[in-house]
C-alpha cells in the first residue's frame, strides 16, 4: 500500500511538473508584452519579418502576450543592447543581425556579445544577396567589370555590401569602385535611379519587394547572387561560389555566403530562463506548422527555407567558428580594400 | 492629367471621410499630441507602438492613424517649449527662443495661439505642396543628387552666422564645436575611431536627443531653480483666450513670413537626413536675416520667431512624404516605420504611387491636412488650462520636468551614456547661456556636421572636383556666399570702419568667466587638432578644417575679450554683443548666490543620475522628486510625497505599461536578478 502511495505521488509529480512549468510561463506572458528588437530601420525586410512575427506568433505562446517592435538600426548596436541592457526574462527577443557571428569570429571592434550564448528560437528565412546593376552602367556583366569601372554604394566598411564587393575585386579582378556613406538601402536605390551609382548589393528579397521592375530585369539586372544555393527566382544568375577558381577562393566565398543563410532569424538574449525559451521555440514551430505565417512569408516573397531552432543554432555555430586562417585572409584583403 | 489628379484627390477624400477612418485619424492625433508634449519621446516611439494595430486595418485607415500621429507631433511639442523653455521634441528648439520669453512676459496665450495657427497653416501648406507636385515629384527629386544635398546643408550651416546675432566669433566657434561633436564616433570611410576613448557608447556617435535636451532644456530648468520664483506672477498673466486670438492675428499679419518658412520647411525636409531638428533653425535663421529689426528683438520674445519655427516644422510632414512616396526613401525614422507598414500592406512606393495608386497618395495628403486642422483645434481648446502651468511654483515644476527629461534622454540610444551626455551638455549649455554664448549655432553644427561630411565624401568620390560645376550646386553655393558676405558689404556701404585706436590689454578680463570660456574653446580646438593629426586622410580632413576655423574664431574672441575693443563697428561687437538666444537674468541675486544655487541644482541632477545607477531610473525618480521638493526647496512632506508618487505612477503607466520603453540596468538589478525579472524596472 505504501508503495502504491509513492507510485501515485510520483505519477502526480510527473504530471504536475510539466503542467506547472507551462503554468509559470503562461502566468509570465499573460497580459505581458514581448518586444521584438529589430536591428535595422523599420522600412526593410527585417521590419517586415518582425511585423509578420508579431502578427502570427503571439497566439502560439502560452498566455498570448502582445508583441511590439523596437526599432534599433545598427547590427552591433542592437546586439550589444540585447546582450547587456535588455531584460533577460523573455519579454524582449530579437532578430539577430545576419553578420553578427561573422563579426564576432573576426573580433570586430565594438562587439560586446557572444552570439553562441543567445538562444536560437527559429530561422524565418535565409536570403540570398543580389548584386544589381543599372542598365545605364558602363559595364553590365562581371566580365565587363574587369575592364570598366562602375560605382557601387553602401553605408560603411563593415557592411557585406562593401566586404563582398571588395572580395570580388580582389579575386576576380573587377573594377567596382565602392562609394561609402549612403544611409541605407533606400538611399543607394535612389542614387542608382538618379545615375549617381551604377549598382549595389542587397538582399534579393528587398530588391524584388521594393523594385519589382528591377526584379523583372527592367531598368536594372542582377548579375551575381550571394548564397550557398541559387535562389529559385533567379536560377540563371551565378552565385559568388560558382565563380571561385581555387579552393582558397571557394572557402572565402562560402564564408561570405554563410551570412545570408541566417539572414532573418529569431533569438532570445542569453539570460532568458529555459522554460520560456522552450515555450518560444515551440510557439515558433507551431506557427510554422499552422500555415498562415508561411503563407504570408510566401506572399511577401520570402524563400521557403525556414528552420527550427536546432537547424538555426547549427548554422550560427558554424559561422562563429569559422577557421582563423579564413578570417585572417579576409581581414588582410579587406584592410587594403578602398 | 490635372483632371485626373483632381478626380483622384476628391476620390481619396471620399474614402477618408468614412467615420471609422476619421475616428482612427482622431486617435492618431491624440497620441501624437500627447507624445509631442513629453520631451524626448517623439513620433518614432508612437508610430512603432501603433504599428501592430494596423495589421487588421485597410491601408487608408492605417495611413490615417499613422499620419495623424506623425503630423501633429510638432504641434504638441510647442507647449512645453513655450511654457517652460523645454523643447517637446528636437524639432521645436527654435520655438523656445521667442516663445519662452513671451510666456515669461505673461503672453503665453499669444505665443501658443500663434504657434498653433502657424503649425496648422504650415502643415496645410506642406500637404498642399505634396498634393500638387505629384506629377513632377519624381523628376524633381531626381534632380537633387548628393552634391546638391551637400550644397543645401552648407547653406544651412552658413545660417550659424545669422543665428549668432551680434556675436559672430562666438557663434561660429560654437557651430564648429557642434560639428566636431557630430563627428565623434567611427568614421564610415576609414573605420577610424574618432574621440571614442575606447567606449562602445561613443563608437556610435553622440545621439541628438540628449544633446538637444541638455543644451536647451537643462539650462532653463536650472535657471528656474535658481530664481525660485514662478516664471510669471499671476497678476502679470494676460487673459489667455484673448492672447490666443492676438496670436492668430499675428500669424495673418506676417503671412509672407509664414509662407516663406512653410516653403523652407517643406523643401528642406525632402532632403533625407536633414530631419526635423534643423529645419526650425534654418527657418528661424532665415527670419532673423530677412525680417526688419530682427537683430534687436529676436530672442527677446518676438512673435515672428515663433511663427517662423512653428510653420516650418509642421510643413515638414508633406515634404518628408515626397521621397517616401516617390522613391521609398524614408525622410525620417518615423517615415521608415510608415514604409514598413507599406511593405506589409503590399504598397510599393515608387512610380505606381504617382499613377496607379494615386488614391493612396492623396489619402496621405488629406490625412496630413485633416490631422493638422484637428491637432491645432484640440490645442486651442486646451491652451487656456495648459497656459496656467507657468504659474506653478518652480519647487514643484522643476523636478517634475527634470524627471521626465531623464526618461526622454535615455531614448537617445538606450544607454547610460545618454544621461551622462545630458548632464555634461546641460552644464556647458548653462554656462553658455549665462555668459552670452549663443546655443542655436551648436545644434545646427551637430545636426548638419555629420551629413555635410557624408555628402562631401560621396560627392568627391563619385564626381571628383566636377561636383562643384553642377548648376544647382553653383547657385546654392553662390546664395550661401552672398548671405555670408552681405553684412560686410552693408557695413562697407554705410562706410563703417574698424576703429583700432585705444587698444589696450584689460587686466580685469583674466578674472571674467567670458575669458575662461573663450580659452576653453581655444584649448578644445587645439586638442582636436593635436589628437587627429595622425589619422588617415579621410578621417581627419573635415575635423581639421573645422577645428582650424573654430580655433581662429575662438582666438579672435579671446583677443576681443582681453584686449579692449578691437571691434569693427557693425557686424562684430563682442562685448556689447546681442546674441540670438535667451539670456539669463536674475533680478536681485548676486553672483555668489547664483553660483551656489546653480551648484545645488546640478548637485540634484547628479543625485538623480547616481541614484538611478544604484536602484534604477524609475525608483530614483521617486527618491529625487521627494528629496528635491522636501530638502532642496523646502516644500512640506505632504505635497512632496503626493507630487512625487503621482509623477512616479504617471511615468510608470505611460512609459512602462503603455509605451514599453526599456529602463537602464542598475546595480540593484545586477545584485538581484530575481527582483529585476519581477519588476522589469532596473
Amino acid at each position: 500500500m505504501k508503495r502504491f502511495g509513492f507510485a501515485v505521488l510520483a505519477l502526480a509529480a510527473l504530471a504536475a511538473g510539466p503542467v506547472s512549468a507551462q503554468d509559470a510561463v503562461e502566468k509570465f506572458y499573460k497580459g505581458n508584452t514581448i518586444t521584438i528588437n529589430v536591428p535595422s530601420s523599420a522600412g526593410g525586410t527585417y521590419g517586415l519579418a518582425a511585423q509578420l512575427l508579431s502578427q502570427h506568433m503571439p497566439k502560439h505562446i502560452p498566455g498570448k502576450p502582445n508583441m511590439v517592435l523596437q526599432i534599433m538600426p545598427g547590427g552591433v548596436k542592437a546586439t550589444n543592447y540585447m546582450a547587456n541592457v535588455a531584460a533577460q526574462d523573455g519579454s524582449v527577443i530579437n532578430l539577430l543581425s545576419q553578420s553578427m557571428p561573422d563579426l564576432q569570429a573576426s573580433k570586430a571592434k565594438g562587439v560586446q556579445f557572444d552570439v553562441l550564448k543567445f538562444h536560437p528560437i527559429g530561422l524565418i528565412a535565409g536570403l540570398n544577396g543580389a548584386f544589381v546593376v543599372d542598365d545605364r552602367a558602363p559595364a553590365k556583366t562581371i566580365e565587363d567589370m574587369k575592364t570598366k569601372v562602375i560605382l557601387a554604394g553602401t553605408r560603411e566598411r563593415s557592411d557585406y555590401g562593401f566586404q563582398t564587393v571588395a572580395m570580388l575585386n580582389h579575386f576576380m579582378g573587377t573594377k567596382v569602385k565602392i562609394i561609402l556613406g549612403y544611409d541605407g538601402g533606400a538611399e543607394t536605390d535612389l542614387a542608382m535611379e538618379r545615375g549617381e551609382l551604377h549598382g549595389k548589393l542587397s538582399s534579393w528579397l528587398s530588391i524584388k519587394e521594393r523594385h519589382p521592375q528591377w526584379g523583372r530585369g527592367e531598368g536594372a539586372k542582377v548579375v551575381l547572387q550571394i548564397g550557398t544555393e541559387r535562389d529559385p527566382d533567379i536560377p540563371n544568375v551565378p552565385t559568388l561560389v560558382d565563380l571561385a577558381k581555387t579552393d582558397e577562393q571557394k572557402k572565402i566565398f562560402i564564408f561570405l555566403a554563410g551570412n545570408n543563410s541566417i539572414a532573418r532569424g529569431l533569438t532570445a538574449p542569453p539570460g532568458v530562463p529555459a522554460d520560456r525559451v522552450n515555450a518560444l521555440r515551440k510557439a515558433f514551430d507551431d506557427m510554422i506548422k499552422e500555415g498562415p505565417f508561411v503563407a504570408d512569408l510566401k506572399k511577401h516573397g520570402f524563400p521557403m527555407n525556414h528552420k527550427d531552432w536546432k537547424g538555426y543554432a547549427q548554422m550560427i555555430k558554424e559561422l562563429a567558428g569559422t577557421p582563423p586562417e579564413i578570417i585572417a585572409m579576409s581581414e588582410q584583403i579587406l584592410s587594403k580594400a578602398r | 492629367m490635372e483632371q485626373d489628379l483632381l478626380g483622384a484627390a476628391i476620390h481619396a477624400l471620399g474614402i477618408l471621410v468614412d467615420p471609422v477612418r476619421l475616428l482612427f485619424l482622431f486617435f492618431g492625433v491624440i497620441c501624437g499630441l500627447i507624445l509631442g508634449l513629453v520631451p524626448g519621446i517623439g513620433g518614432l516611439v508612437g508610430l512603432t507602438m501603433l504599428l501592430p494595430f494596423t495589421y487588421s486595418m485597410d491601408p487608408y485607415t492605417a495611413l490615417a492613424m499613422m499620419l495623424g500621429l506623425a503630423s501633429v507631433n510638432n504641434t504638441g511639442d510647442t507647449i512645453p517649449a513655450v511654457l517652460f523653455g523645454v523643447p517637446g521634441s528636437a524639432g521645436c528648439a527654435a520655438t523656445v527662443l521667442d516663445g519662452y520669453p513671451l510666456a515669461k512676459q505673461g503672453q503665453a496665450g499669444r505665443a501658443l495661439g500663434a504657434s498653433f495657427m502657424a503649425s496648422m497653416l504650415g502643415g496645410l501648406f506642406g500637404a498642399f505642396l505634396l498634393g500638387i507636385s505629384v506629377p513632377i515629384l519624381r523628376p524633381v527629386v531626381l534632380m537633387f543628387g548628393s552634391p546638391e544635398l551637400l550644397a543645401f546643408c552648407l547653406f544651412g550651416l552658413s545660417l550659424a552666422a545669422a543665428l549668432s546675432g551680434g556675436a559672430l566669433f562666438k557663434g561660429l566657434a560654437v557651430a564648429a564645436f557642434g560639428v566636431i561633436l557630430a563627428l565623434v564616433g567611427e568614421d564610415d570611410y576609414s573605420g577610424t575611431m574618432r574621440w571614442t576613448f575606447d567606449t562602445v557608447y561613443l563608437w556610435n556617435g553622440l545621439p541628438l536627443v540628449p544633446l538637444a535636451l541638455g543644451f536647451f532644456a537643462i539650462p532653463e530648468l536650472v535657471d528656474m531653480a535658481i530664481a525660485r520664483a514662478p516664471m510669471v506672477r499671476s497678476e502679470m498673466m494676460k487673459a489667455t483666450a484673448a492672447g490666443q486670438w492676438q496670436g492668430v492675428r499675428d500669424v495673418f499679419r506676417h503671412k509672407w513670413l509664414l509662407l516663406r518658412c512653410s516653403a523652407i520647411g517643406t523643401l528642406l525636409s525632402t532632403v533625407p537626413g536633414i530631419g526635423t531638428s534643423v529645419i526650425d533653425w534654418v527657418a528661424y535663421g532665415h527670419a532673423a536675416r530677412t525680417e526688419k529689426g530682427a537683430s534687436e528683438t529676436f530672442g527677446k520674445g518676438d512673435i515672428r520667431g515663433v511663427i517662423a519655427s512653428e510653420a516650418s516644422n509642421n510643413a515638414r510632414e508633406g515634404g518628408t512624404l515626397m521621397p517616401t512616396v516617390a522613391f521609398g526613401v524614408p525622410g525620417s525614422a518615423g517615415m521608415a516605420v510608415l514604409l514598413g507598414m507599406f511593405l506589409l500592406q503590399g504598397i510599393v512606393p515608387g512610380p505606381d504611387m504617382l499613377t496607379k495608386r494615386l488614391d493612396i497618395t492623396y489619402a496621405m495628403v488629406w490625412s496630413v491636412a485633416l490631422a493638422n486642422v484637428l491637432g491645432a483645434g484640440i490645442c486651442f481648446l486646451f491652451a487656456n488650462q495648459l497656459a496656467r502651468i507657468v504659474l506653478v511654483r518652480p519647487s514643484i515644476l522643476v523636478p517634475c520636468v527634470l524627471a521626465v527629461i531623464y526618461v526622454g534622454a535615455f531614448q537617445g540610444s538606450n544607454d547610460w551614456g545618454d544621461l551622462y551626455v545630458l548632464l555634461i551638455s546641460g552644464a556647458i549649455g548653462w554656462i553658455m547661456k549665462r555668459h552670452g554664448w549663443p546655443r542655436p549655432p551648436l545644434i545646427l553644427g551637430v545636426v548638419l556636421g555629420e551629413i555635410v561630411e557624408r555628402y562631401m565624401f560621396i560627392s568627391v568620390q563619385a564626381f571628383g572636383a566636377n561636383f562643384l560645376t553642377r548648376p544647382i550646386v553653383m547657385a546654392i553655393l553662390a546664395l550661401t556666399l552672398f548671405g555670408l558676405i552681405r553684412p560686410f558689404l552693408k557695413a562697407r556701404k554705410e562706410k563703417r570702419r574698424i576703429d583700432l585706436t585705444g587698444l589696450a590689454y584689460r587686466p580685469e578680463s583674466i578674472r571674467q568667466p567670458g575669458t575662461w570660456f573663450a580659452a576653453f574653446f581655444v584649448l578644445f580646438f587645439g586638442y582636436v587638432l593635436a589628437t587627429s593629426y595622425d589619422w588617415e586622410f579621410g578621417a581627419r580632413i573635415v575635423p581639421q578644417i573645422i577645428a582650424i576655423f573654430g580655433f581662429g574664431c575662438a582666438v579672435l574672441q579671446l583677443g576681443a575679450t582681453m584686449v579692449g575693443k578691437p571691434v569693427p563697428s557693425g557686424a562684430i561687437q563682442p562685448e556689447a554683443a546681442r546674441i540670438m538666444d535667451i539670456e539669463s537674468s536674475f533680478e536681485g541675486l548676486d553672483d555668489r548666490t547664483i553660483a551656489r544655487r546653480a551648484a545645488e541644482a546640478f548637485g540634484w541632477l547628479v543625485f538623480l543620475l547616481i541614484a538611478g545607477l544604484l536602484v534604477g531610473l524609475l525608483p530614483a525618480i521617486l527618491l529625487f522628486m521627494v528629496g528635491y521638493m522636501r530638502f532642496g526647496s523646502g516644500e512640506r512632506w505632504g505635497p512632496s510625497l503626493a507630487v512625487g508618487t503621482g509623477l512616479f505612477a504617471a511615468t510608470y503607466l505611460l512609459f512602462h505599461k503603455l509605451l514599453h520603453l526599456p529602463w537602464p540596468p542598475a546595480l540593484l538589478g545586477r545584485l538581484s536578478p530575481e527582483l529585476r525579472n519581477l519588476t522589469h524596472l532596473f
